[in-house]
Protein backbone atom coordinates (compact mmCIF):
# COMPACT_ATOMS: atom_id res chain seq x y z
CA UNK A 1 0.00 0.00 0.00
CA UNK A 2 2.87 2.29 0.98
CA UNK A 3 4.66 1.50 -2.28
CA UNK A 4 1.52 2.34 -4.24
CA UNK A 5 1.23 5.70 -2.46
CA UNK A 6 4.88 6.56 -3.19
CA UNK A 7 4.44 5.54 -6.84
CA UNK A 8 1.32 7.70 -7.26
CA UNK A 9 3.09 10.64 -5.63
CA UNK A 10 6.12 10.19 -7.91
CA UNK A 11 3.95 10.01 -11.03
CA UNK A 12 2.02 13.11 -9.94
CA UNK A 13 5.28 14.99 -9.28
CA UNK A 14 6.68 14.03 -12.70
CA UNK A 15 3.45 15.08 -14.38
CA UNK A 16 3.45 18.43 -12.53
CA UNK A 17 7.04 19.11 -13.55
CA UNK A 18 6.27 18.17 -17.17
CA UNK A 19 3.23 20.45 -17.14
CA UNK A 20 5.29 23.27 -15.62
CA UNK A 21 7.98 22.87 -18.27
CA UNK A 22 5.33 22.76 -20.97
CA UNK A 23 3.71 25.95 -19.64
CA UNK A 24 7.12 27.59 -19.44
CA UNK A 25 7.93 26.68 -23.03
CA UNK A 26 4.58 28.11 -24.15
CA UNK A 27 5.40 31.50 -22.68
CA UNK A 28 5.54 34.07 -25.45
CA UNK A 29 8.67 36.19 -25.34
CA UNK A 30 8.96 39.20 -27.65
CA UNK A 31 11.79 41.72 -27.49
CA UNK A 32 13.08 44.64 -29.45
CA UNK A 33 16.13 46.88 -29.03
CA UNK A 34 15.59 50.63 -28.79
CA UNK A 35 17.85 52.74 -30.95
CA UNK A 36 18.15 55.96 -32.93
CA UNK A 37 16.05 56.03 -36.12
CA UNK A 38 17.11 59.11 -38.12
CA UNK A 39 15.85 59.56 -41.67
CA UNK A 40 16.20 62.27 -44.31
CA UNK A 41 14.94 61.70 -47.81
CA UNK A 42 12.98 63.36 -50.57
CA UNK A 43 11.90 60.04 -51.99
CA UNK A 44 8.07 59.93 -51.83
CA UNK A 45 8.28 56.17 -51.34
CA UNK A 46 10.64 56.38 -48.40
CA UNK A 47 10.17 53.46 -46.05
CA UNK A 48 11.33 52.82 -42.50
CA UNK A 49 11.99 49.65 -40.61
CA UNK A 50 12.48 48.18 -37.21
CA UNK A 51 12.62 44.64 -35.88
CA UNK A 52 11.69 42.37 -33.02
CA UNK A 53 12.50 38.84 -31.95
CA UNK A 54 9.91 36.32 -30.83
CA UNK A 55 10.14 32.73 -29.59
CA UNK A 56 7.04 31.63 -31.55
CA UNK A 57 6.78 31.68 -35.31
CA UNK A 58 3.01 31.58 -35.64
CA UNK A 59 2.09 34.47 -33.33
CA UNK A 60 -0.39 37.01 -34.74
CA UNK A 61 2.29 39.73 -34.47
CA UNK A 62 4.19 38.01 -37.26
CA UNK A 63 1.27 37.99 -39.70
CA UNK A 64 0.64 41.05 -41.86
CA UNK A 65 -3.00 40.17 -42.47
CA UNK A 66 -3.67 40.00 -38.71
CA UNK A 67 -2.74 43.65 -38.31
CA UNK A 68 -5.48 46.19 -38.78
CA UNK A 69 -3.54 49.44 -38.35
CA UNK A 70 -0.17 50.87 -37.42
CA UNK A 71 0.67 54.09 -35.58
CA UNK A 72 3.86 55.84 -34.63
CA UNK A 73 3.29 56.91 -31.07
CA UNK A 74 5.12 59.39 -28.86
CA UNK A 75 4.02 62.85 -27.87
CA UNK A 76 1.80 62.71 -30.94
CA UNK A 77 0.32 59.81 -32.83
CA UNK A 78 0.92 59.44 -36.57
CA UNK A 79 -0.82 56.90 -38.78
CA UNK A 80 1.63 54.76 -40.70
CA UNK A 81 1.20 52.30 -43.52
CA UNK A 82 2.34 48.74 -42.85
CA UNK A 83 4.37 47.65 -45.89
CA UNK A 84 5.42 44.22 -44.67
CA UNK A 85 6.47 41.99 -41.80
CA UNK A 86 9.25 39.63 -42.83
CA UNK A 87 11.05 36.79 -41.17
CA UNK A 88 14.71 37.77 -41.51
CA UNK A 89 16.64 35.49 -39.22
CA UNK A 90 16.91 33.00 -36.46
CA UNK A 91 19.05 33.28 -33.36
CA UNK A 92 19.72 31.73 -29.99
CA UNK A 93 19.78 33.59 -26.71
CA UNK A 94 20.70 31.47 -23.68
CA UNK A 95 20.02 28.38 -25.80
CA UNK A 96 16.46 29.53 -26.52
CA UNK A 97 15.49 29.85 -30.15
CA UNK A 98 14.10 33.17 -31.38
CA UNK A 99 12.91 34.34 -34.78
CA UNK A 100 13.79 37.80 -36.00
CA UNK A 101 11.12 39.77 -37.83
CA UNK A 102 11.46 43.07 -39.65
CA UNK A 103 8.54 45.53 -39.76
CA UNK A 104 8.65 47.78 -42.81
CA UNK A 105 6.40 50.82 -42.76
CA UNK A 106 5.94 54.16 -44.47
CA UNK A 107 4.02 57.42 -44.22
CA UNK A 108 0.76 57.19 -46.17
CA UNK A 109 1.40 60.67 -47.63
CA UNK A 110 4.34 62.79 -48.81
CA UNK A 111 4.89 66.53 -48.77
CA UNK A 112 8.02 68.58 -49.24
CA UNK A 113 8.15 69.86 -45.69
CA UNK A 114 7.82 66.89 -43.39
CA UNK A 115 9.45 67.09 -39.99
CA UNK A 116 8.49 64.27 -37.70
CA UNK A 117 10.30 63.93 -34.40
CA UNK A 118 9.56 61.67 -31.45
CA UNK A 119 12.25 61.32 -28.79
CA UNK A 120 10.59 58.27 -27.20
CA UNK A 121 8.69 56.58 -30.01
CA UNK A 122 6.84 53.30 -30.24
CA UNK A 123 5.01 51.48 -32.98
CA UNK A 124 1.47 50.53 -32.03
CA UNK A 125 0.18 47.53 -33.94
CA UNK A 126 -3.57 47.07 -33.68
CA UNK A 127 -4.58 43.52 -34.44
CA UNK A 128 -7.87 42.42 -35.97
CA UNK A 129 -8.88 41.10 -32.54
CA UNK A 130 -8.46 44.68 -31.18
CA UNK A 131 -5.35 43.85 -29.16
CA UNK A 132 -2.76 46.61 -29.44
CA UNK A 133 0.91 45.64 -29.22
CA UNK A 134 3.54 48.24 -28.43
CA UNK A 135 6.97 47.93 -30.07
CA UNK A 136 9.36 50.45 -28.47
CA UNK A 137 11.51 52.11 -31.17
CA UNK A 138 13.77 54.57 -29.39
CA UNK A 139 13.86 57.91 -31.15
CA UNK A 140 12.36 58.53 -34.58
CA UNK A 141 13.14 61.54 -36.77
CA UNK A 142 12.15 61.99 -40.39
CA UNK A 143 12.66 65.14 -42.44
CA UNK A 144 12.48 66.02 -46.11
CA UNK A 145 15.06 68.75 -46.67
CA UNK A 146 15.39 69.54 -50.39
CA UNK A 147 18.82 69.09 -51.95
CA UNK A 148 20.33 72.28 -53.35
CA UNK A 149 23.02 72.50 -55.95
CA UNK A 150 26.35 72.82 -54.18
CA UNK A 151 30.01 73.07 -55.04
CA UNK A 152 30.93 71.75 -51.64
CA UNK A 153 31.78 68.19 -52.57
CA UNK A 154 31.92 65.24 -50.22
CA UNK A 155 34.61 62.90 -51.49
CA UNK A 156 34.64 60.32 -48.71
CA UNK A 157 32.48 59.27 -45.78
CA UNK A 158 33.68 56.64 -43.36
CA UNK A 159 31.66 55.72 -40.33
CA UNK A 160 33.77 55.31 -37.19
CA UNK A 161 32.46 52.65 -34.89
CA UNK A 162 32.89 51.26 -31.43
CA UNK A 163 30.94 50.54 -28.28
CA UNK A 164 29.19 52.80 -25.79
CA UNK A 165 28.98 50.03 -23.24
CA UNK A 166 26.99 47.62 -25.40
CA UNK A 167 27.28 46.32 -28.95
CA UNK A 168 28.74 48.13 -31.93
CA UNK A 169 27.41 51.58 -32.79
CA UNK A 170 28.40 54.66 -34.78
CA UNK A 171 30.79 56.76 -32.74
CA UNK A 172 32.10 59.20 -35.25
CA UNK A 173 32.54 60.20 -38.82
CA UNK A 174 35.43 60.83 -41.16
CA UNK A 175 34.62 63.28 -43.95
CA UNK A 176 36.68 64.42 -46.90
CA UNK A 177 35.29 67.75 -48.16
CA UNK A 178 36.34 69.75 -51.20
CA UNK A 179 35.46 73.39 -51.92
CA UNK A 180 35.01 73.84 -55.68
CA UNK A 181 33.74 77.42 -55.33
CA UNK A 182 36.11 80.21 -56.35
CA UNK A 183 35.83 81.73 -52.88
CA UNK A 184 36.31 80.49 -49.32
CA UNK A 185 33.50 78.89 -47.38
CA UNK A 186 33.09 78.37 -43.66
CA UNK A 187 31.41 75.33 -42.14
CA UNK A 188 28.99 76.33 -39.40
CA UNK A 189 27.88 72.93 -38.20
CA UNK A 190 27.50 69.28 -39.14
CA UNK A 191 24.40 67.56 -37.76
CA UNK A 192 23.10 64.01 -37.97
CA UNK A 193 19.34 64.46 -38.27
CA UNK A 194 18.79 63.49 -34.62
CA UNK A 195 19.13 65.12 -31.20
CA UNK A 196 20.50 61.91 -29.68
CA UNK A 197 23.92 62.14 -31.27
CA UNK A 198 25.76 65.28 -32.29
CA UNK A 199 29.20 66.12 -33.54
CA UNK A 200 31.46 67.71 -30.97
CA UNK A 201 32.83 71.13 -31.95
CA UNK A 202 35.61 70.80 -29.40
CA UNK A 203 36.89 67.46 -30.57
CA UNK A 204 36.89 67.97 -34.30
CA UNK A 205 40.22 67.01 -35.69
CA UNK A 206 41.58 67.74 -39.12
CA UNK A 207 43.58 64.93 -40.56
CA UNK A 208 45.21 63.79 -43.74
CA UNK A 209 44.58 60.17 -42.86
CA UNK A 210 42.06 58.29 -44.91
CA UNK A 211 40.70 55.24 -43.13
CA UNK A 212 43.04 54.21 -40.41
CA UNK A 213 41.16 55.90 -37.57
CA UNK A 214 38.61 53.25 -36.70
CA UNK A 215 38.74 53.24 -32.96
CA UNK A 216 37.41 56.17 -30.94
CA UNK A 217 40.38 56.10 -28.59
CA UNK A 218 42.52 57.17 -31.54
CA UNK A 219 40.89 60.58 -31.65
CA UNK A 220 43.06 63.55 -31.05
CA UNK A 221 41.74 66.35 -28.91
CA UNK A 222 41.61 69.57 -30.84
CA UNK A 223 42.50 72.87 -29.27
CA UNK A 224 39.63 74.47 -31.17
CA UNK A 225 37.13 76.20 -28.97
CA UNK A 226 34.48 76.69 -31.56
CA UNK A 227 33.36 74.92 -34.68
CA UNK A 228 34.49 77.24 -37.43
CA UNK A 229 36.28 75.63 -40.26
CA UNK A 230 37.21 77.55 -43.32
CA UNK A 231 37.92 75.79 -46.58
CA UNK A 232 39.71 78.03 -49.05
CA UNK A 233 38.74 78.09 -52.73
CA UNK A 234 39.56 74.81 -54.53
CA UNK A 235 41.01 73.29 -51.36
CA UNK A 236 40.03 70.20 -49.39
CA UNK A 237 39.48 69.47 -45.72
CA UNK A 238 39.59 66.03 -44.14
CA UNK A 239 37.93 65.93 -40.76
CA UNK A 240 37.29 63.36 -38.07
CA UNK A 241 34.15 64.06 -36.05
CA UNK A 242 33.66 62.07 -32.85
CA UNK A 243 30.02 61.95 -31.80
CA UNK A 244 28.63 63.02 -28.46
CA UNK A 245 25.77 60.89 -27.17
CA UNK A 246 23.07 63.16 -25.77
CA UNK A 247 20.56 60.53 -24.65
CA UNK A 248 20.17 57.08 -23.14
CA UNK A 249 20.01 55.57 -26.63
CA UNK A 250 23.42 54.09 -27.34
CA UNK A 251 22.82 52.47 -30.70
CA UNK A 252 22.74 54.26 -34.05
CA UNK A 253 23.30 52.45 -37.34
CA UNK A 254 21.96 54.81 -40.00
CA UNK A 255 21.68 58.57 -40.15
CA UNK A 256 21.83 61.50 -42.57
CA UNK A 257 24.55 64.15 -42.60
CA UNK A 258 23.60 67.82 -42.89
CA UNK A 259 26.45 70.26 -43.41
CA UNK A 260 25.59 73.94 -42.92
CA UNK A 261 28.09 76.41 -44.39
CA UNK A 262 28.49 80.11 -45.14
CA UNK A 263 29.44 81.28 -48.61
CA UNK A 264 29.59 84.97 -49.57
CA UNK A 265 27.47 85.92 -46.56
CA UNK A 266 24.71 83.38 -47.27
CA UNK A 267 23.96 80.15 -45.48
CA UNK A 268 23.74 76.92 -47.50
CA UNK A 269 23.10 73.28 -46.69
CA UNK A 270 24.75 70.20 -48.13
CA UNK A 271 22.55 67.19 -47.46
CA UNK A 272 23.45 63.54 -47.53
CA UNK A 273 20.40 61.31 -47.14
CA UNK A 274 20.28 58.76 -44.37
CA UNK A 275 22.61 55.89 -45.11
CA UNK A 276 22.97 52.55 -43.41
CA UNK A 277 26.57 52.88 -42.25
CA UNK A 278 26.44 49.77 -40.07
CA UNK A 279 24.76 46.50 -40.93
CA UNK A 280 24.55 44.46 -37.77
CA UNK A 281 22.11 42.64 -35.55
CA UNK A 282 21.36 44.42 -32.26
CA UNK A 283 20.28 41.11 -30.72
CA UNK A 284 23.66 40.16 -29.30
CA UNK A 285 24.69 39.38 -25.75
CA UNK A 286 26.45 42.73 -25.40
CA UNK A 287 23.11 44.48 -25.95
CA UNK A 288 21.06 42.42 -23.46
CA UNK A 289 20.64 45.45 -21.21
CA UNK A 290 18.95 47.29 -24.09
CA UNK A 291 16.37 44.54 -24.75
CA UNK A 292 12.83 45.87 -24.36
CA UNK A 293 9.78 43.64 -24.03
CA UNK A 294 7.12 44.04 -26.69
CA UNK A 295 3.77 43.77 -24.98
CA UNK A 296 0.12 44.61 -24.96
CA UNK A 297 -0.52 48.34 -24.94
CA UNK A 298 -2.95 49.69 -22.44
CA UNK A 299 -4.20 53.01 -23.80
CA UNK A 300 -5.76 53.87 -20.42
CA UNK B 1 69.53 2.63 -83.83
CA UNK B 2 69.72 5.11 -80.99
CA UNK B 3 73.03 6.55 -80.08
CA UNK B 4 74.19 6.29 -76.47
CA UNK B 5 73.82 10.10 -76.23
CA UNK B 6 70.13 9.92 -77.30
CA UNK B 7 69.52 7.04 -74.85
CA UNK B 8 71.13 9.14 -72.13
CA UNK B 9 68.89 12.11 -73.07
CA UNK B 10 65.73 9.95 -73.13
CA UNK B 11 66.70 8.42 -69.84
CA UNK B 12 67.20 11.93 -68.48
CA UNK B 13 63.72 13.00 -69.67
CA UNK B 14 62.12 9.93 -68.06
CA UNK B 15 63.99 10.62 -64.87
CA UNK B 16 62.76 14.25 -64.93
CA UNK B 17 59.17 13.04 -65.35
CA UNK B 18 59.55 10.59 -62.47
CA UNK B 19 61.11 13.25 -60.25
CA UNK B 20 58.36 15.74 -61.28
CA UNK B 21 55.61 13.22 -60.48
CA UNK B 22 57.23 12.32 -57.16
CA UNK B 23 57.55 16.02 -56.32
CA UNK B 24 53.83 16.61 -57.02
CA UNK B 25 52.93 13.51 -54.98
CA UNK B 26 55.19 14.76 -52.20
CA UNK B 27 53.44 18.16 -52.26
CA UNK B 28 50.03 16.46 -52.19
CA UNK B 29 51.07 14.33 -49.21
CA UNK B 30 52.48 17.38 -47.44
CA UNK B 31 49.32 19.38 -48.03
CA UNK B 32 46.97 17.17 -46.05
CA UNK B 33 45.36 20.14 -44.31
CA UNK B 34 43.58 21.64 -47.31
CA UNK B 35 40.90 23.98 -46.02
CA UNK B 36 37.27 23.76 -47.07
CA UNK B 37 36.43 27.42 -46.90
CA UNK B 38 33.61 29.62 -45.72
CA UNK B 39 32.93 32.75 -47.77
CA UNK B 40 34.84 34.91 -45.27
CA UNK B 41 38.10 33.47 -46.56
CA UNK B 42 37.50 35.24 -49.87
CA UNK B 43 37.52 38.69 -48.21
CA UNK B 44 40.12 41.07 -49.62
CA UNK B 45 41.85 41.62 -46.28
CA UNK B 46 41.56 39.99 -42.88
CA UNK B 47 43.35 41.54 -39.92
CA UNK B 48 43.49 40.31 -36.35
CA UNK B 49 43.70 42.75 -33.46
CA UNK B 50 46.55 40.70 -32.03
CA UNK B 51 49.46 39.66 -34.17
CA UNK B 52 49.73 36.12 -32.81
CA UNK B 53 46.18 35.22 -33.86
CA UNK B 54 45.76 33.30 -37.09
CA UNK B 55 43.26 31.64 -39.38
CA UNK B 56 42.95 27.90 -39.78
CA UNK B 57 44.35 28.15 -43.30
CA UNK B 58 47.54 29.60 -41.80
CA UNK B 59 48.02 26.81 -39.24
CA UNK B 60 51.46 25.25 -39.64
CA UNK B 61 52.31 21.59 -39.27
CA UNK B 62 53.76 22.55 -35.88
CA UNK B 63 50.40 24.15 -34.85
CA UNK B 64 48.48 21.01 -35.81
CA UNK B 65 50.90 18.73 -33.94
CA UNK B 66 50.86 20.94 -30.85
CA UNK B 67 47.03 20.96 -30.83
CA UNK B 68 46.69 17.21 -31.48
CA UNK B 69 49.05 16.58 -28.56
CA UNK B 70 46.64 18.50 -26.34
CA UNK B 71 43.82 16.06 -27.09
CA UNK B 72 43.34 13.51 -24.34
CA UNK B 73 43.44 9.78 -25.07
CA UNK B 74 41.27 7.88 -27.46
CA UNK B 75 37.54 7.56 -26.97
CA UNK B 76 35.41 4.53 -27.53
CA UNK B 77 33.02 6.55 -29.61
CA UNK B 78 32.79 10.29 -30.26
CA UNK B 79 34.91 13.40 -30.58
CA UNK B 80 37.84 15.04 -28.89
CA UNK B 81 38.50 18.67 -29.68
CA UNK B 82 40.65 21.57 -28.57
CA UNK B 83 40.72 25.25 -29.51
CA UNK B 84 43.59 27.44 -30.65
CA UNK B 85 41.51 30.65 -30.49
CA UNK B 86 38.15 31.31 -28.87
CA UNK B 87 36.19 34.29 -30.21
CA UNK B 88 39.18 36.45 -31.06
CA UNK B 89 38.38 39.75 -32.74
CA UNK B 90 39.20 40.35 -36.37
CA UNK B 91 38.38 43.02 -38.92
CA UNK B 92 38.12 42.76 -42.65
CA UNK B 93 37.71 44.58 -45.94
CA UNK B 94 35.16 42.65 -47.91
CA UNK B 95 34.46 44.08 -51.32
CA UNK B 96 33.31 47.06 -53.32
CA UNK B 97 29.56 46.87 -53.23
CA UNK B 98 28.38 49.51 -55.61
CA UNK B 99 29.98 51.69 -58.29
CA UNK B 100 28.51 54.61 -60.25
CA UNK B 101 30.74 56.03 -62.96
CA UNK B 102 29.93 59.45 -64.40
CA UNK B 103 31.96 60.11 -67.55
CA UNK B 104 29.65 62.86 -68.71
CA UNK B 105 29.95 66.65 -68.49
CA UNK B 106 27.19 67.15 -65.96
CA UNK B 107 26.44 65.77 -62.54
CA UNK B 108 24.30 62.70 -62.08
CA UNK B 109 21.74 62.98 -59.33
CA UNK B 110 20.23 59.64 -58.74
CA UNK B 111 18.68 57.38 -56.21
CA UNK B 112 20.53 54.19 -55.83
CA UNK B 113 19.50 51.30 -53.74
CA UNK B 114 20.88 47.95 -52.84
CA UNK B 115 19.55 45.21 -50.71
CA UNK B 116 21.76 43.08 -48.57
CA UNK B 117 21.28 39.55 -49.69
CA UNK B 118 20.87 36.75 -47.25
CA UNK B 119 24.16 35.90 -45.64
CA UNK B 120 25.41 33.55 -43.07
CA UNK B 121 26.47 35.38 -39.96
CA UNK B 122 28.11 32.15 -38.84
CA UNK B 123 30.43 30.55 -41.36
CA UNK B 124 32.47 27.40 -41.05
CA UNK B 125 35.69 26.04 -42.47
CA UNK B 126 37.32 22.69 -41.98
CA UNK B 127 40.55 21.00 -42.95
CA UNK B 128 41.80 17.43 -43.08
CA UNK B 129 39.09 14.79 -43.11
CA UNK B 130 36.52 16.85 -41.19
CA UNK B 131 33.48 17.98 -43.10
CA UNK B 132 30.65 20.45 -42.92
CA UNK B 133 27.00 19.54 -43.35
CA UNK B 134 26.06 21.58 -46.41
CA UNK B 135 22.39 20.61 -46.42
CA UNK B 136 20.00 23.43 -45.75
CA UNK B 137 20.80 27.09 -45.28
CA UNK B 138 22.49 26.63 -41.95
CA UNK B 139 25.79 24.87 -42.26
CA UNK B 140 26.94 22.83 -39.33
CA UNK B 141 29.78 20.62 -38.23
CA UNK B 142 29.12 17.01 -37.38
CA UNK B 143 26.78 17.10 -34.37
CA UNK B 144 29.35 15.46 -32.09
CA UNK B 145 32.01 18.02 -32.94
CA UNK B 146 29.42 20.81 -32.69
CA UNK B 147 28.66 19.72 -29.12
CA UNK B 148 32.37 19.63 -28.27
CA UNK B 149 33.16 23.11 -29.51
CA UNK B 150 29.87 24.92 -28.91
CA UNK B 151 31.40 26.81 -26.00
CA UNK B 152 34.08 28.23 -28.25
CA UNK B 153 31.93 30.51 -30.36
CA UNK B 154 29.18 32.99 -29.73
CA UNK B 155 25.61 31.89 -30.24
CA UNK B 156 24.47 34.14 -33.03
CA UNK B 157 21.85 34.57 -35.68
CA UNK B 158 22.09 32.19 -38.55
CA UNK B 159 20.93 34.43 -41.33
CA UNK B 160 20.51 38.12 -41.91
CA UNK B 161 18.47 40.01 -44.43
CA UNK B 162 18.85 43.61 -43.59
CA UNK B 163 17.46 46.89 -44.74
CA UNK B 164 17.30 48.16 -48.25
CA UNK B 165 19.62 51.11 -48.59
CA UNK B 166 18.24 53.99 -50.58
CA UNK B 167 20.27 57.12 -50.99
CA UNK B 168 19.85 60.16 -53.17
CA UNK B 169 23.34 61.09 -54.21
CA UNK B 170 25.14 63.39 -56.61
CA UNK B 171 28.00 62.08 -58.70
CA UNK B 172 30.07 64.83 -60.31
CA UNK B 173 31.38 64.75 -63.89
CA UNK B 174 34.39 62.50 -64.40
CA UNK B 175 33.86 60.94 -61.03
CA UNK B 176 33.47 57.41 -59.82
CA UNK B 177 31.49 56.70 -56.67
CA UNK B 178 31.92 53.45 -54.87
CA UNK B 179 30.52 51.91 -51.72
CA UNK B 180 32.97 49.71 -49.85
CA UNK B 181 32.28 47.17 -47.14
CA UNK B 182 34.43 46.83 -44.07
CA UNK B 183 33.53 44.76 -41.06
CA UNK B 184 34.42 42.94 -37.92
CA UNK B 185 33.86 39.49 -36.60
CA UNK B 186 35.03 36.78 -34.26
CA UNK B 187 37.14 33.74 -35.04
CA UNK B 188 37.29 30.48 -33.12
CA UNK B 189 39.38 27.61 -34.39
CA UNK B 190 41.11 24.44 -33.36
CA UNK B 191 41.39 20.76 -34.18
CA UNK B 192 39.23 17.72 -33.57
CA UNK B 193 39.37 13.94 -33.86
CA UNK B 194 36.54 11.47 -34.21
CA UNK B 195 36.80 7.96 -32.76
CA UNK B 196 34.82 4.81 -33.46
CA UNK B 197 35.62 1.75 -31.36
CA UNK B 198 38.80 3.56 -30.21
CA UNK B 199 39.85 4.03 -33.85
CA UNK B 200 40.62 7.53 -35.06
CA UNK B 201 38.39 7.80 -38.14
CA UNK B 202 38.54 11.54 -38.81
CA UNK B 203 40.83 14.38 -37.87
CA UNK B 204 41.47 17.93 -38.91
CA UNK B 205 40.99 21.58 -38.17
CA UNK B 206 37.75 23.47 -37.64
CA UNK B 207 37.01 27.19 -37.70
CA UNK B 208 33.95 29.30 -36.93
CA UNK B 209 33.63 32.86 -38.20
CA UNK B 210 30.90 34.96 -36.56
CA UNK B 211 30.05 38.17 -38.37
CA UNK B 212 29.47 41.01 -35.91
CA UNK B 213 28.95 44.00 -38.16
CA UNK B 214 29.54 45.39 -41.62
CA UNK B 215 30.38 49.03 -42.26
CA UNK B 216 29.76 50.88 -45.48
CA UNK B 217 31.95 53.70 -46.69
CA UNK B 218 31.20 56.07 -49.57
CA UNK B 219 34.18 57.16 -51.61
CA UNK B 220 34.31 59.39 -54.67
CA UNK B 221 37.33 59.76 -56.89
CA UNK B 222 38.16 61.46 -60.16
CA UNK B 223 38.42 59.02 -63.06
CA UNK B 224 39.94 61.36 -65.60
CA UNK B 225 41.50 64.78 -65.66
CA UNK B 226 39.03 67.18 -67.19
CA UNK B 227 41.05 69.81 -69.07
CA UNK B 228 38.13 72.27 -68.93
CA UNK B 229 38.35 72.54 -65.14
Amino acid sequence: MKILGVSVLTILSVLSIALFIRLQSDEIKVYTVKRVHAYQSIDPEKSFSTDFIINQKDHLLTKENAIQSLHLSGEDETTMHLDSIKLVGKLHIDSEEFYKYQINFSLPYFTEDIFLEERDASLLLTLNNSDIHKVPLGSFTYQTLMHESSNLKVNAIHNLFGSLGGGVTSKGLYLSLENRYDSSLVIDEITLGTKDFRTNPYLMYTTQKAFDVERPMDYYFSENTEFNHEIKAFESLNITLPFVNESSLDLMYRYPIIITYQLNGRQHKKIIDDFMFINTSPYVIENLKYFQPVGLYDSD
Amino acid sequence: MLSSLELYKRGGDTMKKIIGTLFILFLLILNTHTTSAGEYLTYEEITFNQRNHKLLRDFSEFDYNRLYNRLDGRRFFGWRSTAMHENVEMSFKKETLYVIVNEGDSSIRQNFSFKQSEQASRQLSVSGSLDVDMSGKIRAFDSGLEAQISGSYASESSTLIEETVDIYIEVDPYTKLRVEIYGEGLISNGVGRQYRFFRNVKEGGWEVFTLRSEHYSIIKERIDEDPRR
